[in-house]
């Protein structure tokens, strides 16, 4: 049977994690680009700094595309479910803890082929400049930050969607919503209400999505591939 | 009832605890011995999980801890007024003290220099620390030079960025630096005041005066008023922070590696762990969800 959920979750989900496998192969070494070979430029022998430049450019893009890579598995996951309103699923003699259970393996052993395009990306980035003094690479630990907020996003989305797609849509908009407009929002609110610090709120909302141990701490840590 | 089990447990009570003992010493010595030995075995687990786990708690301390080296908000209006001409001078005017960075926004942007010392200063070499903050001459002042922080292929670049698309670019001392390299360069750079005008440098060497009198506490302004007008720069921050500059160069620069998140450091696992955690909740959400919801 787990045959067959590989099969179907395969077929629901190969379109979208091409272009997701190629970006994740692609961005680490995207990340070095034009840095490694010296090149004939005057400014050649300032590529240690620029290194870290363009490290801090594309920074932000490792933690959007696990997020990606996880929600486009997770998503994909139960598609084929809703299509067919369950009838696939009711029709077999199997739990429903294990049906389940089978779907998150599925997809997590997906997962595996955007890291490791992720970690063979990021190994030759690293082998292709030479590191100057204070300089390490972590392609190795970046790798496993990648698995660990991928897994932490597919599991999110994987829970909702086990719902239905309303659930996943309502909670998506409400959270793009409050990201959006919830400061605006926030804002307005305290002219009525007195003593009210919207900044402090904002602050304090802020902190408790990011700090430990919220789910989305793991994409506020430090993503850099190379560092001091 | 309840009178006569109270005595009857008590007596029981009292039987176990005589005989407790009596029992252990009965049994055959061997049996003893093995259980020393798993004591002792179990006591050694015990010790190196406390040891592990005191490590990684004093990792964690050490990076509060390099958040909190700095000189108390107090000190600094005083100081001000106070602070000796050398060091205001160094630090390129009396306010600049107050120009706070971060330790680990620090450390990046001392990274990021293309000046070799400013880069070998933050993995601990004390003399690259000296060179990059200009601590190494005997002016009173102190100053940095262009030839200690770039070789000649650096200097270059740095001239090619700074004059491209500026009305520097046509200057012949800019053309004849890109067209020979070396010499020239540095020239070029000694004509910009380039010591003096890397705002890391500045930055730097205001963290390291908060570092020297956080380091000093108690009296580090009276040791600095103390030595005269006449005192060096080395003599005056020696006095602050009670060490020899080179000691102080060596702690300060480790204090902006320990204020750094590292890679692969406990926090590092802590949240890779929680991460695994969130997602085990999810999935086991996920697989006790007992609705099928058909068509919805």
């Amino acid at each position: 049977m787990a045959r067959q959920m590989l099969f179907v979750h395969w077929k629901a989900v190969r379109w979208g994690l091409l272009p997701l496998l190629l970006a994740a192969f692609a961005l680490p070494l995207l990340s070095v680009q034009g840095l490694g070979g010296g090149g004939s430029a005057p400014d050649a022998d300032l590529f240690g700094y620029r290194l870290m430049e363009m490290g801090a450019v594309w920074r932000p893009v490792f933690p959007l595309l696990a997020a990606a890579v996880g929600t486009v598995l997770a998503l994909s996951a139960w598609v084929w479910d809703h299509h067919t309103g369950h009838v696939y699923a009711l029709s077999l003699p199997v739990a429903r803890w294990r049906y389940a259970s089978l779907k998150f393996g599925t997809g997590a052993a997906f997962m595996l082929l955007p890291v490791g395009a992720f970690a063979a990306g990021a190994a030759l980035a690293t082998a292709s400049v030479e590191l100057p003094a204070g300089l390490v690479a972590y392609p190795g630990t970046l790798t496993l930050r990648f698995l660990a907020a991928t897994l932490t996003v597919y599991g999110l989305f994987f829970a909702m969607a086990s719902g239905t797609i309303r659930t996943v849509a309502i909670v998506l908009a409400v959270g793009i919503g409050t990201l959006v407009f919830g400061n605006q929002a926030l804002g307005f609110v305290a002219q009525f209400v007195p003593g009210m610090d919207a900044e402090a709120v904002t602050t304090a909302v802020l902190r408790s999505i990011t700090a430990w141990p919220s789910p989305f701490r793991i994409f506020t840590g430090n993503w850099m591939l190379f560092d001091v | 009832m309840c009178r006569r089990t109270v005595p009857r447990a008590f007596l029981a009570l009292v039987a176990g605890l005589l005989t407790g003992p009596a029992l252990l010493t009965s049994q055959e010595p061997a049996t003893v011995e093995e259980l020393r030995a798993e004591l002792e075995v179990l006591r050694n687990r015990i010790a190196a999980r406390r040891a592990e786990a005191r490590s990684e708690r004093e990792a964690a301390r050490a990076q509060e801890a390099a958040r909190s080296r700095d000189v108390s908000p107090a000190l600094v209006g005083p100081l001000l007024m106070e602070l000796p001409d050398v060091l205001s001078e160094w630090l390129g005017g009396r306010g600049q003290i107050n120009r706070v960075v971060p330790p680990a926004d620090l450390l990046l942007r001392l990274v990021l220099e293309p000046s070799a010392a400013h880069r070998r200063c933050t993995v601990g070499e004390v003399d690259a620390c000296r060179a990059a903050l200009g601590l190494d001459t005997e002016e009173k002042g102190g100053g940095a030079s262009v030839r200690q922080w770039y070789d000649p292929g650096v200097a270059r670049g740095v001239v090619w960025e700074r004059a491209n698309g500026t009305s520097e670019w046509d200057r012949s001392d800019v053309q004849a630096c890109l067209r020979q390299s070396g010499e020239p360069c540095l020239q070029v750079l000694d004509r910009w005041g380039f010591t003096r005008a890397a705002p890391v440098t500045m930055a730097a060497r205001a963290s390291l005066v908060r570092f020297a009198l956080a380091e000093g506490a108690e009296g580090a302004r009276e040791r600095m008023a103390a030595l005269g007008p006449d005192a060096t720069l080395h003599e005056l921050l020696s006095a602050a922070a009670r060490r020899p500059v080179k000691v102080l160069a060596a702690e300060w620069s480790a204090s902006l590696r320990d204020a750094h998140p590292r890679h692969g450091g406990s926090q590092e696992r802590r949240d890779r762990g929680t991460a695994l955690a969130w997602a085990s909740l999810f999935a086991f959400l996920a697989m006790t969800n007992t609705r099928w919801r058909i068509g919805r």
